[in-house]
């Protein structure tokens, strides 16, 4: 009995992501934007605090919460 | 992940899921093999007509072993399986019999860091921390409110107010707001594809020279401009920087228009200056996608065919495609524009949309040759034999153009500077927002 592990997984089916540099686009349409905006969240060095409620806004309607039978993507977005 | 490990033998047809011990739904039920056998098999149960039904096609049988541990026999290997259960769709378990209990279109009840605890349509959805859930100390906040802004100036109002502290905005809201103190912008590209479904049933859009021709008449870094502020990357079935499984955009066909060639190619299918109909679909509850068709209809007068823009509300949208697949491309409508969005495999932008058997056949697409490279495809765990078949199939997709293939974008998200520790995933999903906190 093989044993698929969980970085050989990762590694072979879920290596996303990683292909076109933020901005380099591998040669395609450059972002004709000139950005200004912050880059990813680096991992902070403040200790996470817990409590509160994040208020949030849903650009889209939920058509259904069902996640078996529904397509869309705003049912994707329950937690 | 609620799997801590598992097993593959036979050939890559018997997969042994060990499950995490004493993982509590919301309602405070301890999570069983039983619960994922039930979830699995409501996915597979045609009466459910689940639209993942290709990720897990594959499985023939699900057995329990024991409360912790169930094994799933499957009619051929199928290497995407780990990813389906890993796709944050239909992997969703639920405690056994939940549906025959609960209407599930406003009812939810899962494993997951939050908890849902009032969904009001067109309002607001609000979700409270899992006390149970398995991965503590996460998440942190005690709860999360989501008010349904559909209307991007509303969702920009409330973030510069302070009466919001996250939301998705576009590429020009994105640039307005980076500088606003309070406020930070985090971008990211997506593993989404913007497109457009066609419905091959019908004439004319049943000749593939037909809907190359019109593909050939638009240019890509127009639909880019116009739709997304430039904010995005050319792309083709499977999104330009998924691993390493896309076609490179700068060997993209089309990207480009080429009127002339598409005029002489509308003449060889029969339809010389163009002088027919058709109609594309979509929601202005996406304004990229109403854009996208826009775009095309402007472009597609170049060679004589009239295109008529219809906007429907979302949800009558998702009616009419769902449509298509139902009455076998008889009703619903021609073209729809849409996207998909992450999969967690490149089969999954693959199979269930192009094969004859794909549970998302939207446009009802056939071809008898492609059929067995798909079937392939999904069928052996060699990567480079894989990707190999993957970038043949994705080339004839493209001449064959049973879908337009557009971009895939650029995802913005806008936070409160209070909002801590959340950071964006190229699955577009917002699930690290478990990880979330609120700083002073």
């Amino acid at each position: 009995m093989s044993r698929v592990s969980r970085r050989k997984f990762l590694a072979g089916g879920l290596a996303l992501g990683g292909g076109l540099g933020l901005g380099g686009q591998d040669g395609a349409a450059q972002l004709l934007i000139p950005w200004r905006g912050q880059a990813a969240e680096a991992a902070t060095a403040a200790q996470p605090k817990r409590g509160g409620t994040l208020v949030a806004a849903a650009e889209v309607d939920p058509v259904s919460l069902d996640p078996h039978t529904n397509s869309n993507f705003s049912a994707a977005q329950g937690f | 992940m609620l799997a801590q490990k598992w097993e593959l033998s036979n050939g890559g047809k018997t997969y042994v899921f060990h499950l995490r011990p004493n993982v509590k739904f919301h309602n405070g039920q301890t999570m069983t093999a039983e619960d994922v056998k039930y979830s699995v098999e409501r996915v597979l149960d045609p009466k459910s007509a689940s639209p993942w039904r290709s990720w897990f096609d594959t499985i023939e049988e699900i057995k329990v072993v024991d409360p912790l541990t169930v094994q799933m026999n499957l009619n051929a290997p199928y290497p995407g399986l780990l990813g389906s259960f890993a796709g944050m769709r239909a992997s969703g378990i639920v405690p056994k019999g939940l549906a025959e209990r609960e209407n599930l279109k406003i009812k939810a009840i899962g494993t997951g860091p939050f908890k849902l605890v009032e969904y009001v349509p067109q309002d607001h959805i609000t979700y409270a921390r899992h006390p149970d859930y398995w991965d503590q100390p996460l998440p942190y906040l005690d709860g999360m409110t989501f008010k349904i802004l559909t209307e991007e100036t509303a969702r920009v109002a409330a973030l510069r107010a302070g009466q919001i502290q996250y939301a998705y905005v576009n590429a020009q809201d994105a640039q307005q707001l980076s500088g606003v103190p309070g406020i930070k912008v985090l971008k990211n590209l997506v593993a989404s594809v913007t497109l457009q479904y066609i419905n091959v049933s019908k004439k004319p859009l049943s000749d593939w020279r037909v809907r190359k021709a019109l593909r050939m008449a638009v240019d890509t870094n127009e639909v880019i401009q116009k739709a997304v502020f430039g904010a995005a990357v050319p792309s083709g079935p499977i999104p330009s920087g998924y691993g390493d499984w896309y076609l490179d955009p700068k060997t993209l066909p089309y990207v480009k228009p080429d009127i002339e060639g598409a005029k002489k190619l509308l003449a060889e299918a029969g339809y010389p200056g163009g002088g027919f109909k058709i109609e594309i679909k979509c929601s202005p509850q996406y304004p990229a996608f109403v854009a996208t068709a826009l775009v095309v209809q402007d472009s597609v007068k170049k060679l004589g065919v009239d295109a008529q823009v219809v906007q429907q509300e979302w949800g009558a949208f998702v009616a009419d495609n769902a449509t298509v697949v139902k009455s076998g491309g008889k009703e619903g409508g021609e073209i729809f524009t849409s996207g998909n969005s992450f999969r967690p495999d490149p089969d999954g932008y693959i199979y269930p949309y192009f094969h004859t058997r794909g549970s998302v056949n939207y446009g009802q697409y056939s071809n008898p040759k492609l059929d067995p490279l798909m079937q392939q495809a999904r069928s052996i765990f060699n990567h480079d034999q894989r990707r190999s078949l993957y970038i043949q199939i994705q080339r004839t997709l493209l001449d064959e153009s049973p879908n337009w293939w557009w971009y895939v974008p650029y995802n913005f998200e806008a936070t409160s500077t209070r909002v801590q520790g959340y950071s964006q995933s190229f699955t577009g999903r917002r699930f690290l927002l478990k990880r979330a906190w609120l700083g002073s």
